[in-house]
Formats: C-alpha cells, sequence, structure tokens
C-alpha cells in the first residue's frame, strides 16, 4: 500500500530523532572526557574510573527511581531522607544481630513504605508531590537521628561489603554490575512496558490519561513506590561500601539525582527524557566532581561547576526547543 | 481607493524554506466584514498574523488606509488601529473586566502611578452601555470567571477602546453557542455601521454567508478566491476554493428512512442523574448501526451527559445497560471491556499526550485492554498503519509528536486510537471541532461507514448541519434534562431551535 511505505520504519533515523538531547550530552561528554585524559594522566586509569563509578554507584540508584517520578511530572524530594533512614534502621538490626539478609530486607522494607505514603498521598489525595517529599524528606531525617541519637552504626560482619566492595573475579565490582542491570531494568520497563508507557502518559497529560482507561492514581502512587524501591539499593550500596552508617548519609543526594535527570534531558514538567539520558547525566556528575579533584581545585568549587553544567544543560535544550517553535 | 483599511501586495512568506504565503493581494475596506477562509495550513493565521504585525513578511507590502506599515510587533499594529482577537484570549484571568480594558492606559493613573479604579470601572460602564451590554458583563468581575464569550466581548471591547480600526477576530464562533454568536454579530454589526472593518477567519460556512460582505479564499498558501461577494457566490463554490475540488455533499445521503425502533437497543440508559447535578432523569436508547446524536446549547448538559455514560463522572441515580448488561457507574476499564469508546470533545485537553508520538497515541487504550505487561513495537507499528491507510491520515513517520500533526489529522489519530478497540458503541463529543473542511468530509465518512458496518453511534455536536446530515435519530438537551427525541423528517433546525430554547 502506497500510505505503508510512506511510513517511516528505520531504526536508525528513528533512534537519532528520539535520542536527540541523549546525544548531545553523550557528546559533550565525550569532549570533556578525552579533554581530561589530556589533562590529568590519572583520570583514565582503571582505578580512577572505579573510583568514579564507585562514587556514583548510590546517587544513581537513587536518579533511576527520580527518573520515573520527573516523567510523570512529579518531583521527589526525600530519596536522600529515606536512603539515610533505611541505611541508618538496617545498619542498626546489623550492628545487634549480625544477620545481613534481614537488614537488607529490612532497608527494602522502610524504603518501600516511606515510597509507599508519598505514593498514596501524592497519587490517591493529589498533594502536590514538592510538599509531600519534602515533608516525608524532613520526617526522614528527623527519625534518623531519633533512632541513632546520633551516634554511628558500625561493627558489621565482613561478608557484607560484597555489594560496596567486592569484585566478581577479584575484577568487575558488584556495584557496576547493580548500576548496568538497574539502568538496563529501568530502560527496559520505560520503553517496553506499559508501566513505562503509562508513566510518560500521566507526565505528558494525567486527564488524557485517565479517559484512556489509565489508573493514574494507581501509576502514580507505583511509580513513588518504585522510587522509594531504588533509595533501598543506595542505602545498601553506600552503607556496604562505607562499612558504616552515620546521620549524614544522604543528606542533599536527592539534588545529585534530580540533575543528573535533568542534565540528560528529562523534562521537569514531565512525558519527556529517558533514563539513557539520565545515565549520562549522572556519569558526567561523577567525572565532573572527580575532574576537579584530580586538577587540584577547591572541593568549595564543585558546586558552582555543577550549577553551571545544569544550567547550560537546560539553557541549550531551551534554546534548541524555542529555535524550533519560532 | 480611499475607503480602503487594509491592503496588502504580493505578500511572501516562508517558514525554513516552506513557503506558506505566496502572492497575496487582500484588501479590507470600511464597514466591511471580509471573510478570510481556508483549510488547516492554507496560511489564513499566518495571513493574519502578518497583518497585525506578529510575523513579518519575507517580501511584499502592508499597507493601512494607504500608507505603507511595517510592523515589527503588535504594539506597532495596535498604535495603528489594528488589533487581533485570537482564540487564545490576551487577557489577564485574575484582574476585572475595567482593570483589563484599561490596564495599560496611562490616563487612568494618578499622577502616573495610582490606580483610579472608579473611572475605569466608570468608563467600563460607558463602554458596555454603547452596546447594550451593562446586563451582560459586570466591570468588577474578574475575567476568569466570564464565559468564552463574554471574554470574547471584552477583547473587542478593549480593541475598541484602543481606537481600532481594523479587528481581525480568529476563529471568534468556535466555542459559542448560538445565542452568544448572536449577541457577537450584533455587536460586529454595530461597529461596523460606525466603519469598523472586520477580517474574519472562520471555517464555518453558515456563519460567514450571515455576517460577511465579501469573501477571500486561500488554498496552499495561495489566493483561491479574491475578495467575491458574498451576495454573487454559493456555498459549494466556495467549499470548492477552498479544497481545490468538488465535494459534493459533506454528510453524505442522509434520508431519515432507516426505522431503528423495533430493534432491541444497544445500549440503554435509563434514568440518569450525574453526581455533579447537571443531568436530571435522561434516558435514551441506541441502537446498532444507529447514528444518535444529542443536541442543545452549549452547557445543556450533553457532554456531563455522556461522560456519565461512559464512566468519567459518577452517578446518582438511573442505570446505563450495554447489550443488556448493567455498567458499574464510575468505572471506565468496564465500559471500555464492554466494548464502548469514548472521543472527548477537547483533543487538547483530555484527549492526546500532546509530546508523545503519534504511534503511542493510537495504541495507549489497546494498552489498557489488552493482557499482559509488556508492549510490542511491531504488532503496534502494523496497526496503526493500517489506520493511517484507512482512515487517510497524513503521517510522514509514526514516531513524530502528535502534536506536529494537523487538528483533521490528529483528531482522526484520536478516532484511530478509540477504533482500534473495534468498539461496539462509539461515542464521539463534538466530532470535527476545529477541523478543516476536508478532513470534516473524511471524518463524516467514517462515522457513516462504521455505523454501516453496525456500530452504534452517539455523538454531541454543536454544530446543527452535522446533527441534520449525520443522524437518524436526535435527543435535544436542555438545562440537564431530555425536552425532545426527533426521528426521520423531524429531525430539522426549527425544531431542535426549538426545545433546545423553549419547548
Amino acid at each position: 500500500m502506497k500510505v505503508e511505505q510512506k511510513l517511516e520504519h528505520n531504526v536508525l533515523k528513528r533512534t537519532l530523532i528520539g535520542y536527540k538531547t541523549e546525544f548531545t550530552m553523550l557528546l559533550l561528554f565525550a569532549v570533556f572526557f578525552i579533554a581530561m585524559s589530556f589533562a590529568s594522566e590519572y583520570f583514565l586509569t582503571q582505578q580512577n574510573i572505579l573510583n568514579i563509578l564507585s562514587q556514583i554507584s548510590a546517587n544513581s540508584m537513587l536518579a533511576i527511581g527520580m527518573t520515573f517520578v520527573i516523567i510523570t511530572g512529579g518531583i521527589d524530594l526525600s530519596v536522600g531522607g529515606i536512603l539515610g533512614l533505611s541505611g541508618m534502621v538496617g545498619s542498626m538490626v546489623l550492628m545487634k544481630t549480625q544477620n545481613i539478609p534481614l537488614s537488607v530486607a529490612i532497608i527494602f522494607l522502610v524504603s518501600i513504605f516511606i515510597g509507599l505514603i508519598n505514593g498514596l498521598l501524592i497519587g490517591y489525595m493529589k498533594m502536590p508531590a514538592f510538599i509531600v517529599t519534602m515533608s516525608t524528606c524532613e520526617i526522614c531525617r528527623s527519625l534518623d537521628y531519633v533512632i541513632s541519637n546520633a551516634n554511628t552504626a558500625r561493627g558489621f560482619p565482613e561478608a557484607y561489603q560484597l555489594v560496596g566492595k567486592g569484585k566478581i573475579g577479584g575484577v568487575l565490582p558488584v556495584y557496576v554490575i547493580l548500576i548496568v542491570v538497574l539502568f538496563g531494568v529501568g530502560i527496559f520497563i520505560l520503553s517496553r512496558t506499559k508501566f513505562g508507557r503509562y508513566t510518560y502518559a500521566i507526565g505528558s497529560n494525567a486527564y488524557a490519561a485517565e479517559l484512556s482507561g489509565i489508573n493514574v492514581k494507581l501509576q502514580t502512587m507505583l511509580v513513588y513506590v518504585y522510587s522509594g524501591f531504588m533509595c533501598a539499593f543506595g542505602a545498601w550500596i553506600m552503607t556496604s561500601r562505607l562499612m558504616a552508617c552515620d546521620t549524614t548519609y544522604g543528606n542533599g543526594n536527592e539534588m545529585d539525582a534530580i540533575a543528573a535527570a535533568v542534565i540528560g534531558g528529562v523534562s521537569m514538567s514531565g512525558g519527556k527524557g529517558t533514563l539513557w539520558g539520565t545515565f549520562i547525566g549522572i556519569v558526567l556528575v561523577g567525572c565532573l566532581r572527580n575532574a576537579l579533584n584530580l586538577l587540584g581545585m577547591d572541593p568549595y568549587w564543585q558546586g558552582t561547576a555543577l550549577g553551571v553544567v545544569i544550567i547550560m544543560a537546560v539553557l541549550a535544550e531551551r534554546l534548541t526547543t524555542t529555535a524550533k517553535r519560532a | 481607493m480611499e475607503n480602503l483599511l487594509i491592503q496588502t501586495k504580493d505578500i511572501v512568506k516562508s517558514f525554513f524554506g516552506v513557503t506558506v504565503l505566496s502572492g497575496i493581494d487582500f484588501e479590507l475596506r470600511k464597514g466591511e466584514v471580509h471573510a478570510l477562509m481556508g483549510e488547516n495550513g492554507a496560511g489564513k493565521s499566518t495571513l493574519a498574523k502578518i497583518i497585525s504585525g506578529v510575523y513579518q513578511a519575507d517580501s511584499g507590502d502592508v499597507l493601512v488606509e494607504g500608507e505603507k506599515h511595517k510592523f515589527r510587533n503588535t504594539r506597532e499594529s495596535t498604535a495603528a488601529g489594528i488589533a487581533l482577537v485570537s482564540q487564545e484570549f490576551s487577557l489577564l484571568p485574575d484582574f476585572s473586566v475595567a482593570e483589563n480594558l484599561f490596564l495599560m492606559d496611562n490616563s487612568y493613573y494618578k499622577n502616573n502611578t495610582f490606580i483610579n479604579k472608579k473611572a475605569m470601572v466608570r468608563d467600563t460602564r460607558e463602554l458596555l452601555k454603547l452596546f447594550d451590554m451593562q446586563d451582560y458583563i459586570d466591570p468588577y468581575t474578574n475575567v476568569s470567571s466570564l464565559s468564552v464569550a463574554q471574554c470574547q466581548v471584552v477583547e473587542i471591547l478593549k480593541a475598541i477602546s484602543k481606537k481600532a480600526k481594523v479587528i481581525i477576530l480568529d476563529e471568534p464562533t468556535a466555542s459559542l453557542t448560538q445565542k452568544e454568536i448572536d449577541l457577537l454579530f450584533d455587536l460586529v454589526r454595530k461597529l461596523k455601521a460606525e466603519g469598523v472593518g472586520f477580517i474574519m477567519v472562520s471555517h464555518k460556512i453558515n456563519e460567514i454567508f450571515e455576517i460577511c460582505d465579501r469573501c477571500t479564499v486561500l488554498r496552499d498558501g495561495k489566493m483561491a478566491m479574491n475578495a467575491a461577494n458574498i451576495s454573487d457566490i454559493t456555498q459549494n463554490e466556495m467549499i470548492q476554493a477552498m479544497v481545490g475540488r468538488e465535494v459534493n455533499n459533506l454528510y453524505g445521503s442522509n434520508d431519515h428512512e432507516k426505522d431503528f425502533d423495533s430493534e432491541t437497543p444497544m445500549l440503554e440508559v435509563t434514568g440518569l442523574c450525574d453526581a455533579v447535578g447537571y443531568v436530571t432523569d435522561a434516558s435514551i436508547k441506541v441502537r446498532k448501526g444507529e447514528i444518535v446524536g444529542l443536541s442543545g446549547l452549549v452547557g445543556s448538559g450533553r457532554t456531563e451527559f455522556v461522560r456519565a455514560i461512559f464512566g468519567v463522572d459518577g452517578r446518582s441515580a438511573g442505570t446505563v445497560s450495554v447489550n443488556g448488561k448493567v455498567l458499574p457507574a464510575k468505572n471506565i476499564i468496564a465500559s471500555m471491556n464492554s466494548g464502548i469508546g469514548f472521543v472527548p470533545e477537547d483533543r487538547k485537553v483530555g484527549g492526546l499526550l500532546q509530546e508523545l508520538t503519534i504511534l503511542v497515541n493510537s495504541a495507549i487504550a489497546t494498552n489498557v485492554i489488552e493482557k499482559g505487561a509488556f508492549t510490542s513495537r511491531d504488532k503496534e507499528f502494523s496497526k496503526c498503519a493500517d489506520m493511517v491507510g484507512k482512515m487517510a491520515i497524513k503521517v510522514n513517520n509514526v514516531d513524530n509528536a502528535v502534536k506536529s500533526l494537523s487538528g483533521g489529522n490528529q483528531q482522526k489519530i484520536l478516532l484511530a486510537k478509540w477504533l482500534m478497540l473495534n468498539p461496539e458503541l462509539l461515542i464521539i463529543d463534538e466530532p470535527t471541532r476545529g477541523v478543516d473542511i476536508g478532513a470534516k468530509a473524511d471524518i463524516y465518512a467514517i462515522l457513516r461507514e462504521l455505523a454501516a458496518s453496525g456500530m452504534a453511534v452517539l455523538m454531541v455536536s454543536s454544530e446543527m448541519p452535522e446533527i441534520i446530515g449525520l443522524c437518524d435519530t436526535v435527543y435535544v438537551m436542555r438545562e440537564g434534562r431530555i425536552r425532545a427525541r426527533l426521528t426521520g423528517d423531524d429531525i430539522d433546525d426549527e425544531k431542535i431551535g426549538y426545545y433546545s430554547t423553549i419547548g
């Protein structure tokens, strides 16, 4: 049929058009990466690369959940708080019982429970995500202090460091596997499942999604539960890597997660963005922090550099889309 | 000619190398209403925007009262006496009517700083009185609580208060009721008598013949009919100029002959009251193969009625049954599962996911109904391609955002999304709003074809010709109640008008 031939079914072209922002950021990242390789000979060593990956491992978990939330048009400011609280509860149980499976299960239970509360209030009670998650974050932070009495939990069994420090075959760190697998799962969910499609639909137009038969309340709730679930991985990796937990853990981590998504082209107004972009975003943030260290910059400058990068990324996006509209 | 308000000479405009207007010679006389017509994408809005300074022409001249002007923005065109009243209002919703009219006028500020609200309100009253609208609009009301029609009137008054000589009305009646349209047209006639010139961009041919003096038709960015006197042309000639081919009968043949009364109803609604209270005790029946129209004024409860049937809103009384099975209230999924499709009234608000792709938009309802957790691109693509072919939708790439399509093609995608479910009953609210004539004819043909193949169609429409031309049975609503059921030869303008206002 004539019409069918006209329809574009070219995978390469589709990919190029659909992932324009992601490719732009990838290009930018490549330029940065190559420049850094020349600027510091230490940058491109295996040890440094693993160091960067280890540092972004916990935050990349938060960023995965955050991407889902932002695609629905929401925001989850509580991820840092959830990481801190669930990590602390799990660590204290671990300290007392030395039972690893029990502690990990508790980390997941606490995280998912807080995600569920977020989801119920935002999805079913229709409260603004910003207010709800800001409040649950405050609650988590406060409970973190209450239960720990501001003490550091430590004295974990040796085997607990598997996730944060362990290496399969002595080469491949477990946290790298977790990053790859969980990003892979997230990408699959977003692009190949109904769960992912409904996530986009709600962010694009929640009312139209509802009229199409989508259970918007349930789906919104599930996305916040998913975000909580990803926080549990973050808490697990973090406590395992440092083999301790204090009340500063997770402090402000939500900002890195949001930054990664935004740099990767996830639109704060919802309906747009991919986890590929977030992945580039989180790696870029990690490399940037690492590079400033290597170049001997005062760590106080990190925030400035990160802020400028975020603004530039969003500005570039804005400029390219308004040019199209004119 | 001294009574020419606007004259354009050989206007050319292109966006990114695509020529959207070329060789446009348009003129507007003092005291005339000049219709500017054409299908979506023909370039009429672009021309209106060039005249009002939103866009600048690549070449060619715009003359205002014989004087050449090159407007760089709307401020300059306003100063020259040109006002554009578009579908997106330029009013500030949280300010009062009086403030909206005079907010930017320095003479209403004491010492250039303090607002003189009294003077604003006084002058607003006077302006309203001039057109007998003092009871229609209160100067103190916030614009956010005005109806669309009232906003339109305020926009026009705003233009008048700025001494506009030329007023461009872009689809002024798109969401007005007949009563409001009459009111608007009265205002236009009064101003016309005072020498104001109107350019009216519209799709509604009936209205053009009612109010306009001359008519210019654009097609693909070129002149297709040049300032013809309305009294010299027929509707068919106008449609032909717009479409470029002959459209014999927009609605197909409707002889109202088929008798559905003896058949068992596919959908039966009895004594329905909606949860909010817009609809009271409404009962209808729709049979297989029947096109049933719901007519009435905007606000008569038609949309609320179909929403309660489909389960978007709750019901406080009454039953809805499909093929004899009673549907639960406020349960969209149950309605979809029992074979109902629902095309809502405003595709931007409740219909399409604008940023998402054409493919996703076409597949989303199917996703909800089909079992399984995964989506299959190949399956979706072949279904979508099939629909695109069947419905003659102009699509280059199904992975483009649906908002890149024209209004008519968007509406067809929205229709396709529901037709993919093979519904037994299709509820469609305002099937052709904001859709050009060519796509309109296509959609009518599709609806007829669907009915002929046994689908039951329940259609809400504000366009009388659509109701009369397509429907086998018409229910007329007023103030939330069904006032009449018309069939056969009883379906005409007069009876529908009678029952929707007084009967």
